[in-house]
């Protein structure tokens, strides 16, 4: 791993999750290393720790689970440097899309309320501003001004997705963390939310996106790790993984994956 | 089966577990182990002090405590338990009707529920025994009155819950009439949370019925009930203030006792808060 | 489609609103209409999929082709007669498989107990424990599975114990209301293995927002948009269609592309 480049953003060394109770190893040495606007995808299947690794990036593990190892976040260790010194690292440098958009929202504040609270909060603006901040923030990604005036149940999954990611960028998170943004949505919100994460990219943000779709990483990694019951079994370019896979386990992944879209190719007369 | 396993590795259930045990063997036993006859009055030895001869001391009539206690068993969680019992199925029959079959059946019973419960409890139960006289029958009674509406609008809920279910629908889907629905699935499944309500709530009947003794309208002395022997501690209160603890400790504990089961049960009972087994 | 016959599954003009509920405070009295005259057949063992978006009115429809809530105009007839009728006379031939894996069996109940109430369905079949292993190794779950409970199993093992128990009462219509969904990719592939070669034993709606798995699965395509039924098509001629409407859906479908070829079997 090379050590202290200047453009390093993040860089995970020998993390191990335990349970407390139990003693279950749930994510086992995974080391990794993310510079300054790219795309890394973590992929698995449900129960392959990938949730538990970005909590433990953001420094939100649940207090049952303990983290060994070294988080450095723009060198700062996330694992073991004091409380408020992690906040304000994680406030500023960090933001989260997660995959339950019906949850991230308070149900009883607009949208527009709630966007411009986290503008004046983080971005110290004027009311004023905060109100032009979020319309813009919205324009952005592609969604009407009607929507600042909705409640989140109003909204549609993808919406609210994309709200979120309207967040990340208007605070010009360094690290965005995607934890399965699109398992919840329909195959049509999953490309619109895809394309605007793909953008968000070419503003420099850095990406983790964590998906067990081969598909939506493949859209957006240049690097891919593969986890499998909290073990790292392959990791490298995301042509190498996804053309020449040498794991079984990944190569069980493209397999599987490739079956779902081989079929449909052939009816639709697309080639590969 | 496996909800018996969770409990029993629930240290406090199974404190409070064997505590109930040993107090009901106390109450049917009650003869067998009281060293006194619970009404038999000795005026020479009254208001007697802890002794080898009155293990809890004896009352203003020289009436052992520690034999009306045990007594005071039968009355205090029998009638509890009597209430509890009814109250629980008429609400369970009420409220998985209404939250099963919605439509008009739901709408009369809410509205119902929705004027008895507009009284406030404690008054309509004191003015209910307050028509009937005062008597235990009229206690329970006027307690199960005050109470089903609450039960009925729980279980109805608790039952909502469940008739949306994937499992209930396909049921119905294929073909399974109502009433074996609603004794294959939703009772069985709403079964734990009532358990729950019951296990909880009677300790808030043992609470109301000794409360209700203790205001003179419940057990008639000299009939021993733990709130009647507070009541009767109270007079003499001033002079000899260790009177009041026998009873009320013991309403205390095994209210206590009810309310902790209640909690672990929640727990044992879900079998999604299992650790699975493979 | 054969004129003249009566078609097995029959929607017709079906039009269906739910109560419009603007803000958590107030409610307005106007109605929301999801189903906004739906018109379709399908043939006795037909396979046909159910394509929309979320809010499109999939799972509404689904609900009233089960017979769960009733259309306010409009009929949907199965051989003719209204569904709830239909399957009073016929109990245990329309069956269903959900997407929530969580909530689609009784949690309290053992996978050979849930299996047995598929057989039960059919009125004087009894449910033996051969028959239950019968079907158990039809959706490929190992016989030592049967005494376990559902939170003991994986999200794929469940939705193969819900297909197993939907087949199980030999069915002539089955609504996979997004049965697929919400599972890993490698698992829905698996899925959808399995109810490949469940095909021609009977008919199936499938409801599914993924035009990949319903193009795998099923010899019709059903596209529900803003309530009506915007295209309807044969899967196979599905490259020849040039239709804005399916354009769209082609044009944001992910496509997974890989020069990995290996024909060693899956070791699943």
């Amino acid at each position: 791993m090379d050590a202290h480049r200047t453009d390093e953003l993040l860089r995970l060394e020998h993390v191990v999750i335990t349970d407390r109770d139990s003693g279950n190893v749930l994510a086992d040495d995974v080391s990794l290393s993310l510079r300054q606007g790219q795309c890394l995808g973590i992929v698995g299947e449900s129960g392959s720790g990938k949730t538990l690794l970005c909590r433990a990036i953001m420094g939100l593990l649940p207090a049952s689970l303990r983290a060994d190892g070294h988080i450095f976040l723009e060198g700062t260790d996330m694992l073991h440097a004091p409380a408020p010194l992690v906040r304000r690292v994680r406030g500023l440098g960090i933001s989260a899309i997660l995959q339950q958009a019906m949850t991230a929202f308070d149900p009883l504040y607009t949208i527009g309320a709630q966007l411009r609270e986290i503008f004046r909060e983080k971005l110290s603006l004027t009311p004023g501003q905060a109100d032009m901040e979020a319309a813009a923030a919205l324009r952005g990604v592609n969604l009407p001004e009607s929507v600042l005036q909705s409640y989140p149940h109003q909204l549609s999954g993808g919406m609210l997705q994309r709200c979120m990611i309207a967040v990340s960028l208007a605070l010009r998170s360094r690290l965005v963390i995607a934890d399965e943004p699109t398992t919840a949505l329909d195959a049509h919100n999953q490309y619109a939310v895809l394309e605007r994460l793909a953008r968000m990219r070419r503003h420099g943000t850095a990406l983790i996106l964590v998906s067990h779709d081969l598909g939506a990483v493949q859209m957006l990694a240049d690097r891919v790790m593969v986890l499998c019951k909290g073990i790292c079994v392959e990791e490298g370019s995301a042509a190498d993984i996804f053309h020449a896979p040498r794991h079984d386990y990944t190569r069980h992944l493209v397999r599987t994956r490739l079956a779902l879209t081989r079929a449909f190719e052939r009816l639709v007369g697309r080639q590969a | 089966m496996s909800a018996w396993k969770a409990l029993r590795q629930d240290k406090i259930a199974l404190v409070c577990m064997v505590f109930l045990l040993v107090v009901l063997a106390g109450g049917i036993f009650a003869p067998l182990i009281s060293p006194y006859d619970p009404l038999a009055i000795d005026t020479k030895n009254k208001l007697a002090t802890c002794s080898g001869a009155h293990w809890l001391g004896t009352d203003h009539l020289g009436r052992d405590i520690f034999s009306r206690l045990l007594y005071g068993i039968r009355m205090t969680l029998g009638f509890s338990v009597l209430t509890t019992g009814v109250t629980i199925s008429l609400g369970t029959v009420l409220g998985v009707l209404a939250g099963f079959l919605r439509g008009r059946v739901e709408k009369l019973l809410m509205r119902l529920c929705d004027i008895m419960i507009s009284f406030p409890g404690e008054v309509l139960i004191l003015s209910l025994v307050g028509l009937l006289g005062p008597s235990i029958q009229n206690v329970i009674l006027a307690c199960i009155l005050a109470k089903w509406p609450w039960y009925t609008r729980m279980i109805r809920t608790i039952t909502q819950k469940y008739a949306g279910a994937g499992y209930i629908v396909y049921a119905h889907v294929v073909g399974y009439g109502t009433p074996s629905i609603l004794l294959r699935h939703v009772i069985p499944n709403a079964a734990g949370e009532i358990i729950v309500l019951a296990t909880v709530d009677t300790g808030a009947v043992i609470l109301l019925i000794s409360a209700l003794s203790f205001l003179g309208l419940g057990v008639q002395p000299p009939a021993p009930e733990w709130g009647a022997m507070l009541a009767e501690a109270r007079n003499v209160m001033v002079l000899h203030p260790w009177q009041m603890l026998p009873p009320g400790i013991a309403i205390l504990s095994v209210a206590a006792a009810c309310n902790l089961l209640g909690d672990s049960l929640r727990d044992a009972l879900d079998p999604r808060h299992r650790p699975a087994a493979g | 489609m054969m004129a003249g016959d009566t078609p097995f599954l029959s929607v017709q003009n079906v039009w269906k609103s739910y109560p419009a509920c603007r803000s958590p405070w107030q409610r307005t009295g106007t109605m929301t209409p999801v189903l906004r005259g739906v018109c379709f057949t399908l043939e006795k063992g037909g396979t046909a999929g159910l394509l929309g978006e979320s809010g499109s009115g999939k799972s509404t429809l689904s609900r009233l082709i089960l017979g769960v809530e009733k259309p306010d105009a409009g009929d949907i007839l199965i051989e003719g007669q209204p569904v709830d009728r239909w399957r009073k006379a016929h109990r245990g031939k329309i069956s269903v498989v959900f997407q929530d894996h969580t909530s689609s069996v009784d949690p309290r109940l053992s996978v050979e107990e849930i299996i047995a109430e598929g057989i039960r369905a059919v009125p004087g079949r009894r449910a033996g424990r051969a028959d239950v292993l019968e079907m158990l190794e039809r959706v490929e779950l190992p016989a030592r599975l049967a005494r376990r409970l559902p939170h003991e199993l994986s999200g794929g093992q469940v939705q193969r114990v819900c297909i197993a128990r939907a087949l199980a009462s030999r069915p002539e219509l089955i609504v996979f209301d997004e049965a697929v969904s919400s599972l890993d990719v490698s698992v829905q592939t698996e899925i959808v293995d399995l109810l490949e070669r469940v095909k021609g034993e009977t008919g199936y709606l499938f409801i599914t927002h993924d035009i990949q798995v319903a193009a795998m699965l099923c010899d019709k395509m059903l596209i529900l948009q803003h309530g009506i039924i915007a295209e309807e098509f044969e899967v196979r001629t599905m490259g020849e269609i040039a239709s804005p409407c399916l354009q769209r859906i082609l044009s944001s479908t992910i496509v997974f592309q890989s020069t990995f070829r290996d024909d060693t079997t899956c070791s699943l």
